[in-house]
């Protein structure tokens, strides 16, 4: 396991805790983060491409938001790194940042994939794209 | 049975405030992504109550509860706020929200939130055609330390501001949930001397511990002292608890919502939000709320 891998990993008592204790509801987030994620990455790149900020910061933000019920730091602080610098307009080193969240992730998608798949679960594991 | 309609870009968002919402209550919940949504939607079914996160594309937060309260002011809307949003959420509180639930804190405040302003939202207007004639109500009490005293006493101040034409629906839902919020802090944090962790502990764990200290000494001789003056230009409510009270400097200025206590500051945030004047005496151990006419 490498440092970044670490960094990403799952706490899954934060997330526990966030269903209460609720194993089918932590199951129904899973799926709507496995779901949702990618696409908050794919408007966040799109945004910063295009200079538009606002959308950018919105994406960061959920995508931040998203990964806290996880207990993913790391990921959540380089989200509200890209957040704040979109929120003043002046994103400093775009393809750096995206790329670490990008990589952070892939690894804490990788991990609900694993989650799921040892569960066993009724959300069908081959739906998500595992980028 | 209540519909919530849960407004979100987020679909993990989307997904907990359902699934907490349909386990602990018999709740219809619909979905909308963003604000626009929302609007279509109500234009043909109303919820009873609206959810909504502030920061989403096409029409964000603010901008649903401005539309809300223009089109379809019966509806309460709560909102619920990510970190970094506070200011966003005392502005949409000042323009008409009913109430807001911080995200982190969804797993053990969302419920009872929404239960909260269901039932201020549902209060009963029997007295409705008589309130409407009166002129002028002057209340005293001496509460004793039982939380079922308070939504009784919300109600009927509801429906005396609302009838002597104070304010309009989403205005009695604030009073209410102003009135609640001062009558709580009171209660729970004044006579019982509950500590913040205490205070934002989860249901079952606060109901015990109140049953403990409203039985033991010095607890159990406190009263909450509720003066409530209401005419048609502006009510006057005044709670004072038999508590130790607390450090009035160390408060934050109003519209300051920076190292604001997440737990206890929501109260302070939603009486200094839908009241006209805030004062605590010099003690802590009384609060004096105004809220004008309209």
């Amino acid at each position: 396991m490498d440092s970044r891998e670490n960094e990403s990993c799952v706490n899954w008592a934060s997330a526990m805790e966030a269903v209460r204790g609720d194993h089918d509801l932590l199951l129904e987030l899973i799926d709507a983060f496995l779901k949702d994620s990618p696409l908050q990455l794919e408007a966040l790149r799109v945004a910063i491409r295009d200079g538009d900020f606002p959308t950018a910061r919105r994406a960061a933000h959920t995508l931040k938001g998203n990964s806290r019920y996880f207990g993913a730091n790391a990921l959540v602080a380089v989200a509200l790194e890209l957040e704040e610098q979109a929120r003043r307009e002046a994103v400093t080193n775009p393809e750096e940042l995206l790329e670490k969240l990008a990589g952070m992730l892939e690894n804490l998608t990788s991990s609900l994939l694993d989650y799921l798949k040892l569960e066993g679960s009724k959300v069908n594991v081959n739906d998500h794209d595992r980028r | 049975m209540s519909t919530i309609m849960i407004v979100d870009d987020s679909e993990v968002d989307r997904r907990l405030a359902a699934g907490l919402l349909e386990r602990k209550g018999d709740y219809l919940v619909t979905f909308a992504k963003n604000g626009r949504e929302a609007l279509n939607m109500m234009r043909d079914s109303l919820p009873d109550l609206v959810l909504t996160d502030m920061q989403m594309p096409e029409r964000d937060g603010l901008g649903l509860v401005n539309a809300i309260r223009l089109h379809y002011s019966q509806i309460p809307v709560v909102l619920m706020t990510a970190h970094g949003s506070d200011q966003l959420a005392v502005q949409a509180l000042e323009q008409g929200a009913a109430g807001y639930v911080p995200k982190e804190q969804l797993k053990d405040r969302l419920v009872e939130t929404v239960e909260d302003v269901l039932a201020i939202a549902r209060a009963d207007r029997t007295y409705a055609r008589l309130i409407d004639c009166l002129k002028r109500t002057e209340f005293e009490f001496d509460l004793e330390n039982d939380p079922q005293l308070i939504d009784p006493l919300v109600d009927l101040t509801q429906q005396i501001v609302s009838g002597m034409g104070l304010c309009d629906t989403t205005g009695r839902y604030r009073v209410g949930v102003a009135l609640k919020s001062a009558l709580e802090n009171a209660l729970y944090r004044g006579n019982l001397e509950l500590s913040t962790n205490e205070t934002s502990s989860t249901a079952k764990a606060r109901e015990q511990l109140v049953a403990a200290r409203r039985a033991a000494p010095p607890y159990c001789d406190r009263r909450i002292h509720v003066h409530i003056l209401i005419k048609p230009e502006a009510a006057r409510f005044e709670i004072r608890d038999q508590g130790p009270g607390f450090d009035t400097s160390k408060l934050p200025p109003p519209g300051d919502t920076t190292n604001l206590d997440p737990a206890t500051g929501r109260g302070l945030v939603l009486m200094r939000s839908f009241m006209d004047e805030v004062q605590f005496n010099n003690k802590g151990n009384q609060v004096t709320l105004v809220k004008r006419r309209d």
